[in-house]
């Protein structure tokens, strides 16, 4: 009988991998950055918590005097300041509470958030690891969305925060307009599946400027 | 073809999927004496009417609602979107209505019968 390789002491160490390896592409004055410190839980109150759940959230994005009372359809909600904290909404009665990892199990972190009494009335599942998210700012970022995104992204239509789901290219996606940056350029974060994170990659940088 | 979303706003039709006529949503009752009849009508038969139109679309691509949109196959345009669900919902209310009075002339019986009953004894 062949001897079986001895097993080793110390159990092989694994190390996280970004669905694109900390993609990062500046020309012409927009930059195409691929985000790797987020968590992602998805969050879906349970029949009869809705109500809860929407006054929970505009007590923790302090949404409550000024602005929208409660999460929209339409619109993320965003903690101002560090650590990033940032609620978008992805389907009807469905969620992403994205916020920055620090190291602890996504689903706590976000119990945390939560508070919790009202964590036990959500439906919570860490999708940190399935989703690929590319920071696309700068200049000429609304006309890389020019052919990829069927939403309208001007600054009339898609004020900061606005949060859709759209095909590009066939790819389902997600499309959130974030906070200005620096000479008030534009910044839009696009979020589609890890699996095809390559594919989703191709047909941004396939637009302009990235690609003449 | 761009379907006005009741929540989402303007959307392309391709992020759609539809799946035909919106009367799909009023399921017969399984246990009716008329059951067979009612499911086959629910089943196959079916209206092509060359002008309004109601269906369900499903928005695939977007937030995953059901839609009712009316739709006038003529011209394609369309006249009117509504949440399938709350439309579900309204035609609930409304046949809870229609057997409501029965409840209450089930009660008055009930306690003509009490009534019956104590004088009895």
């Amino acid at each position: 009988m062949a001897k079986s390789a001895p097993m080793s002491k110390t159990p092989p160490s694994l190390t996280a991998q970004s669905p694109l390896g900390g993609y990062e592409m500046i020309t012409g004055g927009t930059s195409l950055i691929e985000i790797t410190s987020l968590s992602m839980v998805s969050v879906a109150p349970l029949a009869g918590s809705q109500t809860a759940f929407q006054t929970a959230m505009a007590k923790l994005f302090k949404t409550g005097k000024n602005g929208s009372p409660k999460p929209k359809a339409t619109m993320a909600l965003d903690r101002s300041g560090k650590p990033r904290c940032i609620l978008m909404p992805s389907a009807q009665n469905h969620w992403f509470l994205c916020f920055d990892d620090d190291g602890t199990n996504p689903i706590d972190a976000a119990k945390a958030l939560l508070g919790k009494s009202l964590s036990k009335q959500m439906a919570m599942t860490d999708q940190s690891d399935s989703w690929v998210i590319l920071a696309l700012s700068g200049f000429y970022s609304r006309q890389t969305l020019a052919r990829i995104c069927p939403i309208d992204c001007s600054a009339s239509a898609m004020p900061i925060g606005t949060t859709a789901r759209a095909s590009m290219e066939h790819l389902g996606a997600i499309i959130t307009r974030r906070p200005d940056e620096g000479d008030h350029q534009p910044c839009f974060w696009l979020l589609s599946a890890r699996s095809s994170a390559a594919s989703f990659l191709h047909a941004i940088i396939g637009s302009p400027p990235f690609r003449n | 073809m761009i379907i006005n979303h009741p929540h989402l706003g303007p959307r392309d039709a391709s992020e759609f999927t539809i799946l035909g006529d919106a009367s799909l949503i009023n399921r017969p009752d399984w246990q009716a004496r008329d059951a067979d009849d009612a499911f086959y009508n629910y089943q196959y038969l079916r209206d092509n009417p060359a002008g309004l139109h109601r269906e369900l679309w499903f928005h695939e691509q977007g937030d995953r609602s059901w839609l009712v949109v009316t739709r006038d196959t003529v011209t394609h345009a369309v006249i009117a979107v509504a949440l399938a669900s709350d439309i579900a919902k309204a035609a609930k209310a409304k046949t809870a209505q229609k057997t409501a009075p029965k409840k209450v002339a089930a009660k008055k019986t009930a306690a003509k019968k009490a009534v019956i009953k104590r004088n009895a004894t």
